[in-house]
């Protein structure tokens, strides 16, 4: 019988699912006699790890530890494995950039909130948008930032001129809002970053 | 400080970081609509209060009070309540670990909101470089902290007390000096002595000690051996300011199991130690299983060698809070692998790693209502049972099913701001 290699991220993208990273190199090193017996292993693997009903996937626990969990530094790669000379890209495949180094360089102080409204759009920031907060940075005028006015959450750019603060909205149609001494401000967080799909 | 043949401890000055009611805090970081009202978290079925901010115990919500007996006080005074939300709680949990790892070297995570850290060599101004930690851990999540500092880990546990008890001390409070350590001591209960159970208190207060301070200058020690056995003498010693309680020796925090132990050789790669950290979940869940448990709350921590002078320390941990308990070993192994990888760092050898299980909760309490859904799994008392007879691992987990029943979900559950994308805070 012929064995062939497929690309079990390929497959399991095809079923639309996901495969855990720390079962991915369990799969590159079964040798599966036919697509149908991989997409079954990927399935089955699927529903255990999302723990759903009566999936009698594990056969003993050494096994579950020893090879489905086993989590060698064997990257996936986006290639079949093929006989001959190894791809010089191969040394590289770890080395990838992250958005995660990018965005949020301290992330024990940042946390990811989702935009409302459509006060901030001259600044980017549109209904829907994922925003990410670092708590960490020492707030300055002009900074956009979440703010607490009374007992409600609200993104504006804030500036600050002597003891006065004023909540600045990025679009026309909405008004400047002027901090007033008996109201609760409270600075929660610097907005740093704006993810917005484009479809 | 002076320390005697029997002490292992290489801390000088030891700072304990307690979290404010911090199920309570976490709840109200994404609801500034909380600020200044009394918030409660209850336990896994809404049952009992576990935690309870300063506003709610001014109502006189007592600890474990069954929620149904409070429903009326808590409407009355317009009290937010909320089902346990562990996911949540981890998260902020190992944040703060993490940000106390920047200020110490040596942070023992000693429960989910306490840790102990050391603040040898760190700066002559112990109780400015504490504020410093605190106002940090404040800024970054929102969560406040009281802070006590103390040569032993006894009496930080006291200073900490004292930092939550006196609002001028701003959260820090500081029992360096032995006048100040005795005055203060005056003004806590034998009962409030951390280690010292109700019972031994009971017969300490026999013998007229009613007080921590009259306990430190009780001198029969062979009396106090016999009544309080060696813990208790080592408790007396360290309010004496000689420090004798190793991470090792700390007493578990009430309800909860770990299983941990030191390597010999230390282990470097990480598949080594997850092999390692696999069988203590094993003995854990064993154990947890025993008394009718289930768990919530699952930590796992590792340590170098400290006193290896050419390697850097690493004493860390993480968390992962679960929104159902389970008494699952393969469900815990799972999270508890997920954390190890996330707290290894390649080329450091551990000399010590462990598990902790935390929030538990009785498998009878789930079983006795009708509509839950447990986790509690048949197969897993047949294993221990068989195991029990025939040795322990005569047989592992063999085709692992879940037995799942319906289930009356908590109601008050808040979105997992932290941990899940369709849950974010909308603003």
């Amino acid at each position: 019988m012929k064995q062939t290699k497929l690309n079990a991220n390929d497959v399991a993208k095809k079923l639309g699912v996901s495969l855990p990273k720390l079962v991915a190199p369990f799969f590159q090193s079964q040798t599966f006699t036919s697509e149908a017996d991989m997409v079954a292993a990927i399935l089955h693997l699927d529903k255990a790890f999302k723990n759903e009903k009566n999936v009698a996937t594990i056969s003993s626990l050494s096994e579950f530890f020893d090879l489905k969990l086993s989590n060698r530094p064997l990257p996936l790669y986006g290639s079949a494995v093929s006989c001959g000379f190894t791809s010089p890209a191969e040394d590289h495949v770890e080395n990838q950039l992250s958005l995660d180094d990018y965005l949020v360089p301290n992330p024990d102080a940042t946390f990811f909130v989702r935009a409302s409204g459509d006060s901030m759009t001259g600044a980017g920031i549109h209904d829907g948008d994922l925003l990410i907060i670092d708590r960490s940075i020492e707030v300055k005028s002009n900074h956009i930032v979440l703010a607490v006015v009374d007992t409600e959450f609200t993104i504006k750019r804030m500036l600050k001129e002597d003891t006065q603060i004023i909540l600045k909205p990025e679009n026309k149609k909405f008004k400047d809002m002027v901090i007033t001494s008996d109201q609760n401000f409270m600075v929660w967080g610097v907005v740093v970053h704006v993810i917005h799909h484009l479809k | 400080m002076g320390c005697g043949g029997a002490c292992d401890s290489s801390f000088e000055v030891i700072a304990l970081i307690d979290c404010n009611s911090f199920y309570c805090s976490c709840e109200q970081v994404f609801r500034p609509d909380l600020l200044h009202r009394a918030v409660v978290v209850l336990s896994n079925n809404d049952g009992c209060v576990i935690a309870r901010n300063r506003e709610a115990k001014a109502i006189g919500i007592p600890m474990g009070a069954p929620y149904h007996q409070y429903e009326a006080a808590l409407k009355q005074n317009n009290a937010a309540v909320f089902s346990a939300n562990f996911p949540l709680y981890a998260n902020f949990s190992n944040r703060i670990m993490n940000i106390l790892n920047s200020f110490s070297d040596q942070v023992e995570v000693y429960s989910i909101d306490e840790a102990f850290i050391s603040l040898d060599g760190h700066s002559t101004d112990v109780i400015a470089y504490c504020k410093v930690i605190r106002e940090t851990v404040l800024k970054w999540t929102g969560i406040p902290v009281s802070i006590g500092i103390a040569p032993t880990k006894v009496l930080a546990k006291c200073a900490n007390k004292l930092a939550k008890q006196f609002p001028e001390s701003n959260g820090v409070f500081a029992l360096t000096n032995t006048s100040l350590i005795d005055s203060a001591l005056k003004h806590i209960d034998v009962d409030d002595i951390w280690g010292i159970a109700r019972k031994q208190a009971q017969k300490l207060k026999k013998r007229h000690i009613h007080t921590a301070y009259e306990f430190k200058g009780w001198n029969n020690r062979a009396l106090m051996l016999s009544l309080l056995s060696k813990t208790g003498v080592q408790l007396h010693d360290e309010l004496n300011g000689i420090a004798c309680i190793a991470f090792q020796l700390t007493p578990e925090p009430r309800k909860s199991i770990r299983s941990s132990r030191s390597f010999k050789p230390e282990l470097s790669h990480v598949d080594d130690i997850a092999a390692a950290l696999s069988l203590f979940t094993t003995r854990a869940m064993e154990k947890l299983r025993k008394q009718h448990s289930m768990t919530q709350m699952i930590t796992v921590f590792i340590q170098s060698n400290p006193f290896k002078a050419h390697v850097p320390t690493v004493r860390k941990a993480q968390s992962f809070g679960l929104l159902t308990a389970t008494n699952d070993t393969i469900v815990v192994a799972k999270y508890a692998r997920q954390l190890l990888h996330h707290l290894h760092e390649p080329g450091i050898p551990i000399k010590k790693a462990g598990i902790i299980l935390d929030e538990l909760t009785s498998e009878d309490a789930l079983q006795d209502s009708l509509f839950e859904t447990a986790n509690a799994n048949p197969l897993m008392t047949v294993m221990d049972q068989i195991n029990h007879r025939f040795g322990r691992d005569t047989i592992h987990v063999a085709n692992h099913q879940r037995f799942l029943a319906k289930r009356r979900a908590p109601q008050w559950v808040s979105p997992q701001y932290t941990t899940k994308w369709e849950e974010l805070r909308c603003v």
